[in-house]
């Protein structure tokens, strides 16, 4: 569901599905993994198969810690049915994609 | 719900009782059946080793008392002329053994003497006294001690006898046979035991111990019981007529023959088990009686501590039972409450939308559904006429349940708030956007859709807040307006929602939905898509009107969905021009 990396970057892995039956422990691993954001996030949503909006939070979530530490968020890997997620919510407004 | 647990309680109790019961009595069967047979068994081996104890004490005892007369038979073999010579040898006899009670010489009249002899030496307190036995008084020759052994040319032990004019006691007597070189019988050598010290020396044997012991003359009469006494009136077949008890009948005819063997006897004062064993040498039988009740009573004693163990067993299994059926009883009111507590937030939900949901007018006609996945639900739609001017949205917050529901609730009366103010669908947003966000820090954000159509001019006017865009089919042909690509509301603050417009002619339909309907999925977890919704609009005909063509949407998903479990709000919104 969730993974993360920390190097050069912040590398949030996120696989299979997100939403409101794991949301919840997913914000958990994020919150106790990552005490400070000192460097940019990537959010790997490639092997991601679906996202709900419960699971767009935690991604907004990310993304807000991120900023009021001022650094940057990053998304990696939308395509598909995820992709037009990310998109149509206007996720993509916010998140730099590489 | 309670009645239920009610019942599972009983069931419970039911099965407790039904399992454990069949189980208990089975086993106390089985236990009862080993037991008893071990217990039977040991009575068995004790009564056996009792009676060829007693067995071989008595026949030590009639050996002892009686082979004198062997030794006296012989020597007058040896020298039959010199019968006189073995007197002395009798009387000392008597006198060195306390058990002698008495010994005669009898010789044949017919064979030998030709004139009858019968001398006779018996115990009378200390002294040994001696007397004649003789004809008319004491017609020797007429007796069993006397008939039988010259009959048979054997030994024998005679049936117990009171010897009136004798001993004038209870007796029984040994007879050897004199016989000569040519087996001719020339008389006996007697020696009588009293049956008194016979019965006492028997009853010593066995004191101290279980079970009562006796000892049958051929007859069936009782040389010795455990009081002590003999008593040659009592025939055991006779008493065991008159108590009508077949088993004892059956045992004292077994007697008679000398038969061995081991009979279950009711008595007037319980029920007893009797091992007999035939004592040849006498034609006897010693008996042994047993009570069952004694032999019993370990195994009655292990009967009742189980049923006590069985029955503190069911009583905690209960116990258990109704404890955990008790717990179980506040869960379910618990759940029930929540329950209820939850019916009641759907219900106040549902005031907040709208209470009509359809909107009927010669121009355009409108239908809405919102269908929360749970209880409760984070989707949210709106509708309001100004002038000539039709305003709709649809709204979805993130996340789902009490929560989402909350938010919902906040984020619907700031849009109508908003929509007081004006009817431009950016405003609406930007307004709710900054409203929510001054309140909520919750990290939740709602995806919109507000749409405004000029319904003199067919102009519509629309702006998303990261929600799917709309569905339109106008002059024929279905279409997406230019998506706006924007945050949802409630996302970050310095975010400015845009209009865009879209031209539209009269027999248009839109459709504002939620994702719960493009994301309704299939049971192999496939997304039901925009695409399908697209599909169900273009086979609308034009003279469906806003509810005609939702019900066919609705009809569409569930047929796709085929019972799954929907998993996400659904909502729709249908304006037909």
């Amino acid at each position: 569901m969730i993974d993360i990396n920390n190097d050069k970057l912040i590398t949030i892995t996120i696989t299979e599905r997100l939403d409101a039956t794991n949301a919840d422990e997913a914000r958990e691993i994020i919150e106790n993994k990552i005490s400070s954001i000192d460097k940019d996030v990537l959010i790997d949503v490639d092997s991601l198969k679906y996202i709900s909006s419960a699971g767009l939070q935690i991604i907004l979530y990310i993304a807000k810690e991120a900023k009021a530490a001022g650094k940057q968020t990053f998304l990696h890997g939308a395509k598909g049915e995820v992709g037009e997620i990310f998109r149509l919510s206007g996720f993509l407004t916010f998140l730099k994609e590489i | 719900m309670t009645f239920k647990v009610d019942n599972i309680q009983k069931k419970i109790v039911l099965y407790i009782v039904i399992i454990t019961i069949p189980m208990f009595l089975t086993s106390l069967f089985l236990i009862q059946n080993y037991v008893s047979s071990e217990l039977l068994k040991s009575e068995y081996r004790q009564a056996k080793l009792i009676n060829i104890n007693t067995l071989k004490n008595i026949e030590n005892f009639l050996e002892q008392t009686s082979e004198f007369t062997k030794k006296a038979a012989y020597m007058i073999e040896g020298n039959p002329e010199n019968y006189r010579a073995i007197l002395p040898f009798l009387k000392e006899s008597i006198s060195k053994n306390s058990a002698r009670f008495g010994s005669a010489l009898a010789l044949d009249s017919l064979n030998y003497l030709h004139k009858y002899y019968c001398k006779y030496y018996y115990r009378n307190g200390d002294s040994i006294d001696k007397k004649w036995l003789m004809p008319p008084s004491y017609n020797y020759s007429e007796y069993d001690w006397y008939r039988v052994p010259k009959a048979k040319k054997k030994h024998i032990w005679s049936e117990p006898y009171f010897d009136k004019g004798g001993g004038n006691v209870f007796m029984s007597t040994f007879s050897f046979p004199i016989l000569d070189r040519k087996q001719k019988f020339l008389g006996v050598v007697t020696a009588d035991i009293e049956l008194n010290t016979l019965s006492k020396r028997i009853q010593q044997l066995n004191k101290g111990k279980n079970g009562a012991l006796f000892l049958f003359s051929k007859k069936g009469f009782i040389l010795s019981r455990p009081d002590s006494f003999f008593n040659l009136k009592k025939n055991v077949i006779a008493y065991a007529n008159s108590i009508h008890s077949q088993s004892l009948i059956k045992a004292g005819k077994d007697i008679t023959k000398g038969i061995s063997g081991i009979y279950n006897i009711i008595l007037p004062d319980g029920k007893y088990t009797l091992h007999t064993m035939y004592v040849s040498r006498t034609s006897w039988t010693i008996g042994i009686f047993l009570k069952d009740s004694v032999l019993f009573k370990p195994l009655k004693n292990l009967k009742i501590y189980l049923l006590i163990i069985m029955l503190a067993d069911l009583f905690l299994i209960l116990l258990m039972v109704i404890l955990v059926s008790k717990q179980l009883k506040r869960n379910v009111a618990k759940e029930e409450k929540a329950k209820h507590e939850l019916e009641l937030a759907n219900r106040i939900q549902q005031h907040f939308l709208p209470k009509i949901n359809t909107l009927k007018d010669e121009e355009f006609s409108l239908d809405g559904l919102m269908i929360p996945a749970k209880e409760v639900g984070g989707d949210f739609y709106g509708y309001r006429r100004v002038d000539d001017k039709l305003i709709f949205y649809v709204g979805d917050v993130s996340g789902k349940g009490v929560p989402a529901s909350l938010f919902m609730m906040a984020s619907q009366m700031l849009m109508e708030d908003a929509m007081d103010e004006s009817c431009d669908p950016a405003y609406i947003l930007n307004r709710v956007n900054q409203k929510i966000l001054k309140i909520s820090t919750t990290g939740m954000f709602a995806t919109m859709i507000v749409g405004i159509i000029d319904l003199s001019t067919y102009m519509l006017t629309y702006s998303i807040a990261g929600h799917p865009p709309l569905i339109i089919k106008s002059e024929g042909g279905i279409f997406s307006p230019i998506p706006i690509f924007a945050l949802p509301v409630a996302a970050f603050e310095e975010i400015h929602y845009q209009n865009r417009t879209a031209k539209l002619t009269k027999g248009a339909s839109i459709i504002a939905f939620s994702d719960g309907v493009s994301e309704a999925e299939n049971i192999h977890l496939e997304l039901y898509n925009t695409d399908r919704i697209a599909k169900v609009l273009q086979n609308c005909s034009d003279d469906m009107d806003a509810s005609a063509i939702k019900d066919k949407l609705l009809q569409n998903i569930r047929t796709y969905t085929n019972g799954n479990e929907q998993n996400d709000d659904i909502t729709i919104v249908v304006v037909k021009l």
